[in-house]
């Protein structure tokens, strides 16, 4: 168990009254000390499913690990007891909630809140200690510390938005899940709250999975990109390495061609044809398939391995196996 | 201070309301068809002797005069005389409001302790084996009929057992079944918002973002989810108390209590309108009364809540 | 064109139809609701084929405090009536007092509601709080002032009842309206020059429906409880005429030695008003499945 977070084959479903969603069929992801890694992809590839289920926070009686194995410093979470649990959350791994207008209690204060997380965890500091950390990770976030006796409701979104960081930071975890720290908030505070999450990294020395559907934010921000779609991951490799745009799976292709080029004279963009997949249904072969431009018969009969294309770049796609590689025209 | 503030502005508020309700009640009960002087006297009294006493009751003047002198009347804790039995109806009243204050009292206590807790467990244990006998129990509460709750739980523990009295009032004792009577629909009422909102809460993100800190299972619940969840409860506490109040007349009936609700019945049957007029001006006045405290509680509780907008 | 799209819209219609029915169907509770208050309603409306109304009412000193039996199902009372008969009779007054007053609030409620809601101002506020101080009363002692002044019988007891539950509807039906009047489909149909009424017609009360009917179907249930308690006071539907609280009522004496004449009317009671329950819990699932906890 070398690496840091390894988390294999994972499987994830849903299961409601009316039916079961395959939200995770089969997700593999390494994280390396100290690296951030853009997890990127459309809502409902699987993102966020992915984080809970490293935190084991799914939602009870609905989500559940059908097959897989999640380790995080060689402790298997999977088979983790409720108390070991406990400590790995808030202390080794946090993570930052997607979205900070509910992800607040609204009858605590804000102080309060981010004083749990200590209070919980180290609980031999006195309250002094514990005071002045609160203070120092507010004034770190940019809130002013007087503001911790005041509620979440007498805070802005991209304020909420802070105070969530903030209470994910304050046990200077060693692993933090980001969940799309950003899509909230406007753009100006959306740069802020970026440098400072990156000054943080590199203060403390945290691993990182950063959620995001925005490219662009990746490119500045992350050392690594994982491409998911339909519940796995289907490209994998550093920024170079996937945004030199030489080679790379349909889908990611498909994602670079809807951003706008301003060096490019082009009349339009390119969406992706077609529909996200529908995740009640298990296809046997290649989930993009349907939608991919490249398909051919063995697409839809069974689903590609993650070839080795160079360096750390991984694609999970038959173009790259059987002879047929090609760079992009 | 803004507390203050927020009191005397709520009370000024409920006089319009009482204003409304008193006018609305005076005129709906004016519509009785007879003539009160006939009926206080008997049907052979003399003409004159009628004439003397509707003058006497001031009959003759208009309407709202006589509503605004009924008015200013009670205001001075006179709410008139019984048609029938010639006692002052105010003070018959108070005499009789202990026995249903304390009857009310009990019967909330009661769906505060066992409603609310047995709720908790059936939100922690929700769909298991716990959470599916409370809801049908909370469910079967709500459909009885009060009186006839009481009546079987009368001759089951009074009658058959005899470990309780079975009417009457004068020691907890007699307040037992009888409160529990009345508080039957609002234990099962405190039942079902509890587990509702508090499963609600258990849901929710914010108590997501609790486990994510690490949080014991029990300290999540009662630190993040309950206090959350006690919100609609304690709103619902106003309209229990106005329940109650409904349930008094049953309930008094069943267990021979005298308080108000058997007031009100005989005021009804007999219709002496004096004693329905004072009792449901009355009740009303306790009932908004009530709803303040109320909303002063939730507020103390949501910090959300801003007194005085 | 045209064509296609109207085709479209009954198809999508039908199949949210077809999802509420279905989702409906699911709920066990609801289904046996429904099935338990069909059959009492089969057997009230039927009640003259197979029992004579004399039952309900002669009197024979021979046949008092008869245990249950063939002849008797639940047995008879002090005045040596059936039981049974009374109880399928008194059903009859019972579910027929409750519809009608549930019927009365339901539209009385939407009109008021929908006007406060809509035309807002003025109208809202003498509306409301009209509304305000008729529910700062506790529902049956309103009832029971009402039918002080208006003297007893079935349609005093009525116009109390209702009297009682309207402003309840009329809150559900206005705080339904101010959620819908600033939605934006709201706006375009006035920026389109429809008539007021025709807004309120075709976009709000549709809208408003599926709360409102929930709101009927519990207050169904306690309505009917509230006829049983005016009876069993003796200030609603008056001895002889049989009815479910009434029954209790003349029944309570005996119950110490005879248990069955006052249990089961009462059984009688629960049971209706826990199948309009459940049916009320199931369309709320069916109708709104966010709310579905």
């Amino acid at each position: 168990m070398g690496k840091f977070l390894e988390v294999k084959d994972l499987h994830v479903q849903y299961k409601t009254d009316e039916s079961v969603v395959y939200a995770l069929n089969g997700l593999t992801l390494d994280v390396e000390k100290g690296e951030t890694v853009g997890l990127v992809g459309e809502t409902g590839a699987g993102k966020t499913t992915l984080a809970l289920s490293i935190l084991k926070l799914l939602p009870e009686d609905v989500g559940k690990i059908t097959k897989g194995s999640i380790y995080y410093n060689g402790t298997d979470v999977i088979a983790a007891g409720k108390n070991e649990m406990r400590r790995l959350r808030g202390e080794e791994i946090s993570m930052i909630f997607q979205d900070p207008m509910t992800s607040l209690n609204p009858v605590l204060t804000v102080g309060e809140q981010i004083r749990e997380v200590l209070v919980l965890h180290f609980p031999d500091m006195t309250k002094q200690e514990r005071e002045k950390r609160v203070d120092e990770i507010l004034t770190l976030v940019g809130i002013p510390p007087e503001r911790k006796s005041q509620y979440p409701h007498q805070f802005s979104g991209g304020m909420k938005q802070r105070v969530v960081i903030a209470i994910a930071l304050v046990a200077q975890p060693k692993l933090l899940l980001a969940d799309e720290p950003t899509t909230a908030l406007d753009v100006t505070i959306q740069a802020q709250i970026l440098q400072l999450m990156k000054d943080l990294k590199q203060k403390l020395n945290t691993s990182m999975i950063f959620i995001t559907h925005d490219l662009g934010v990746v490119m500045e921000f992350c050392d690594s990109v994982a491409v998911v779609y339909g519940g796995e991951v289907i490209e994998r490799g550093t920024i170079e390495e996937i945004y030199v745009r030489e080679k790379n799976h349909p889908y990611t292709e498909g994602l670079f061609n809807c951003i706008p080029d301003l060096g490019v004279d082009t009349h339009r963009l390119h969406p992706i044809e077609g529909e996200v997949l529908d995740p009640t249904l298990k296809p046997a072969g290649c989930k993009f398939a349907d939608r991919c431009r490249y398909c051919r018969d063995n697409c839809k009969k069974s689903n590609p391995d993650m070839y080795h294309i160079g360096g750390t770049h991984f694609i999970k796609c038959y173009r790259y196996t059987d002879g047929e590689v090609q760079t992009n025209e | 201070m803004s507390m203050v503030k927020y009191i005397l502005k709520r009370l000024l508020m409920l006089i319009p309301v009482m204003v409304g309700i008193s006018l609305f009640i005076y005129l709906v009960l004016s519509l009785a068809p007879g003539d009160p002087a006939r009926m206080i006297l008997g049907m052979d009294a003399l003409p004159e002797d009628i004439e003397a006493l509707r003058e006497e009751l001031g009959l003759n003047k208009p309407l709202l005069i006589r509503y605004g002198l009924y008015m200013w009347d009670a205001l001075h804790g006179d709410f008139g005389t019984s048609w029938y039995q010639r006692f002052d109806v105010a003070s018959e009243f108070f005499h009789r409001l202990p026995n249903t204050f304390w009857l009310a009292f009990i019967a909330n206590a009661f769906s505060i302790i066992i409603g609310i807790p047995v709720g908790i467990i059936a939100a922690v244990r929700h769909n298991k084996p716990a959470d599916y006998v409370v809801t049908f129990f909370s469910l079967l509460l709500c459909s009885a009929p009060g009186f006839w709750l009481g009546m079987l739980a009368q001759l089951l523990f009074c009658i058959r057992l005899g470990w309780l009295p079975s009417s009457g009032v004068g020691s907890f004792a007699h307040f037992i079944l009888p409160a529990l009577t009345m508080g039957g629909g609002i234990i099962a009422i405190n039942m079902r918002t509890t587990r509702t909102w508090l499963l609600d809460s258990i849901r929710s993100d914010y108590v997501r973002t609790a486990r994510a800190k690490g949080a014991r299972e029990g300290r999540v619940i009662v630190h993040h989810a309950m206090r959350n969840s006690m919100l609609p409860v304690i709103t619902g506490l106003g309209m229990n108390f106005a329940a109650c109040m409904a349930g008094t007349a049953v309930t008094e009936t069943v267990f021979a209590i005298p308080g108000i609700g058997s007031f009100i019945t005989t005021g009804v049957k007999t219709k002496d309108i004096p004693i329905v007029l004072c009792s449901v001006i009355i009740i009303a006045l306790m009932v908004g009364l009530v709803n303040l405290i109320v909303d002063i509680i939730y507020a103390v509780v949501d910090p959300r809540v801003k007194l005085g907008s | 064109m045209k064509k296609q799209i109207t085709e479209k819209n009954t198809c999508k219609k039908s199949s949210q139809l077809k999802m509420i029915v279905k989702r409906f169907g699911k709920n066990r509770l609801s289904i046996i609701g429904m099935v338990i208050i069909l059959i009492l309603v089969a057997a009230i409306a039927l009640a003259p084929l197979y029992c004579s109304y004399d039952k309900v009412i002669q009197q024979s000193l021979s046949q008092r405090f008869l245990s249950p039996s063939a002849e008797h199902f639940f047995g008879t009372d002090q005045y040596g009536r059936d039981l049974f008969a009374r109880i399928v009779y008194g059903g009859r007054i019972s579910l027929f007092c409750g519809l009608v007053t549930i019927g009365i609030a339901f539209v009385a409620g939407m009109v008021l509601g929908c006007a406060a809601g809509f035309f807002g101002g003025m109208t809202d506020t003498i509306i409301m709080r009209f509304c305000d101080v008729l529910m700062a009363i506790p529902g049956l002692l309103l009832a029971m002032a009402i039918v002080s002044a208006l003297g007893q019988g079935i349609g005093n007891m009525l116009i109390a009842l209702s009297i009682s539950q309207i402003p309840r509807e009329a809150r559900t039906a206005r705080s339904c309206v101010m959620t819908l009047r600033n939605q934006e489909y709201i706006e375009a149909a006035k920026t389109c020059g429809t008539s007021r009424f025709r807004i309120i017609w075709r976009h709000i009360v549709p809208n408003i429906l599926g709360p409102m009917i929930i709101d009927v179907m519990m207050g169904l249930g306690s309505t009917i409880l509230r006829i049983a308690s005016l009876g069993f006071l003796g200030i609603g539907i008056a001895s002889p005429t049989p009815e479910w609280g009434t029954i209790i009522s003349e029944n309570q004496i005996n119950i110490r030695y005879y248990p069955y004449l006052g249990i089961i009317p009462g059984l009688f009671i629960m049971i209706t008003v826990l199948s309009f329950n459940f049916i009320g819990d199931g369309l709320r699932d069916a109708l709104d499945p966010k709310m579905k906890n």
